[in-house]
């Protein structure tokens, strides 16, 4: 039946083992993919040069921040960047001020257990918007950005200030930026994609934007569209019962996203959980589960 | 000069009309003959069933971009998934003797793939299914032009190169 039948199998590659790393094993082979750990693994001032790439410079540059040193005018540095040996996962994160207890950007990436990266955090604000503390309940407990428990005080203030759930502040509108960075270092790195929970609604169909694809729960955000229709069972459950599910919420991405926070998804007997997506390095996905959308 | 197109539904069957539809109302816009149309056609229909009935089977499906490149000598569908990989295999010419009523469903997917298409191709990723993508790239020779080896389709979008199976029809 067939004229040319081949199997052609490649040599898989793996990450190097942590801890020290050439330049020469660096660039020994193109395509070798380079885990977080042994860039962890690196001496402090080589594996900064690394994270470098990280932080999109014109972020950085609008507050007055040097984007090579990390350093303002006078000398401090606002950039913070965990990355300990031995470990797979550097968190960086940037403040106005040093003194400012609010970290304006925060960006995590960990190795993950397929021997690809997983972005665990992403978190944007403009510190000169008003500050909410949905980050902590009403006694001064961390909500983990309203996943663990919720301020609903807090919250609906939020929500009324035009901000989505798991906000703090105003959002920097800087994403578009840092996923091209993120592209750029995840290549350099010699990775082709990267994976991530969404924790809410807005981060979702933010993450689509971007270029992500579902590795779990297209069909699910399609059924919560349809559901959000008139006539479906999320629209019917925005009945006034809470400041959360006011029945015009289903119109925007934000307003269905705090409904979603609020539970409303029981309704069609699902939870907000087990989403996962994938952005390959270079790729747009195309995924839009918000047609003609209003935010 | 090529023209490209993509589409990303969710990898579940209500999804298949909709991807067809986007493969005919390309092909027939640009001027494919029809006999190549029908063909890319049904081939990206059987690809993205066996997607969605095996590699998504028993999880929240995910999604699955459909990649459409109208070349002038031959049409090419990249078809990428992120659930498990199907084993490719070399289709057996399905048993259509005796009784409708006594023969086994399914069984005709892979081999009207490998029928109509003149390349096809799999290629995946090892390591777990939350990191894996698949490619699965089929190509067409527009009309009646005389079939070749099978092209190399290149490296995948997957994280590492697998296994690529290349096979043509005769």
């Amino acid at each position: 039946m067939f004229e040319y039948l081949r199997v052609k199998p490649e040599p898989f590659k793996v990450a190097p083992d942590p801890g020290s790393i050439s330049v020469n094993e660096l660039m020994g082979d193109f395509g070798l993919p380079i885990s977080i750990r042994t860039i962890n693994g690196l001496p402090i001032q080589a594996k900064q040069r690394v994270y470098r790439l990280l932080i999109p410079s014109p972020l950085l540059a609008g507050f007055d921040i040097n984007p090579v040193t990390w350093k303002c005018p006078e000398g401090d540095g606002y950039v913070q960047c965990k990355a300990e040996p031995d470990t797979n996962t550097v968190n960086l994160s940037v403040r106005e001020s040093p003194e400012s207890p609010d970290v304006f950007f925060c960006l995590e990436l960990a190795d993950n257990n397929f021997n690809g990266i997983d972005l665990n955090l992403l978190r944007m604000s403009d510190p000169a918007t008003s500050h909410f503390r949905t980050d902590f309940d009403e006694e001064g407990r961390p909500t983990l950005f309203g996943s663990l428990c919720r301020n609903r005080i807090e919250a609906e203030r939020a929500m009324r200030a035009g901000l989505a759930p798991g906000q703090i502040r105003s959002s920097l509108g800087a994403s578009r930026l840092v996923f091209q960075q993120l592209d750029g270092f995840l290549a350099f790195l010699g990775h082709a994609a990267v994976s991530l929970e969404p924790m809410t609604y807005v981060s979702a169909w933010i993450f689509e934007r971007r270029g992500f694809a579902y590795l779990r729960g297209h069909k699910f955000m399609d059924d919560v569209h349809e559901e959000f229709q008139p006539g479906g069972r999320l629209h019917r459950a925005l009945d006034g019962s809470t400041p959360f599910r006011q029945p015009d919420q289903w119109q925007t991405v934000r307003g269905r996203a705090w409904a979603i926070h609020d539970g409303i998804v029981s309704a069609i007997d699902a939870r907000w959980d087990g989403l996962r997506m994938i952005k390959r390095v270079g790729y747009q996905a195309g995924v839009n589960t918000f047609p003609n959308v209003v935010y | 000069m090529s023209q490209k197109f993509r589409i990303t539904q969710a990898a579940e069957l209500e999804s298949l009309a909709r991807l067809r539809d986007f493969v005919g109302q390309h092909c027939q816009h640009k001027g494919i003959d029809s006999q190549t149309c029908y063909a890319v056609m049904l081939a990206a229909d059987e690809a993205c069933t066996n997607i969605i009935t095996h590699g998504y089977a028993g999880r929240n499906p995910g999604s699955i971009i459909l990649d459409l490149e109208l070349q002038s000598s031959q049409v090419i569908i990249r078809i990428t998934d992120f659930g498990r990989p199907f084993e490719p295999y070399e289709p057996e010419a399905p048993d259509v003797s005796g009784m409708l009523a006594g023969r086994p469903t399914g069984g005709f997917g892979l081999f009207i793939i490998y029928k109509t298409m003149d390349a096809v191709d799999y290629k995946t990723t090892e390591g777990g299914e939350h990191a894996d993508s698949h490619q699965t790239p089929l190509s067409k020779y527009r009309g009646h032009v005389e079939k070749q080896a099978p092209k190399d389709f290149g490296n995948p979008s997957g994280l590492f190169l697998h296994l690529s199976l290349q096979a043509v029809s005769q």
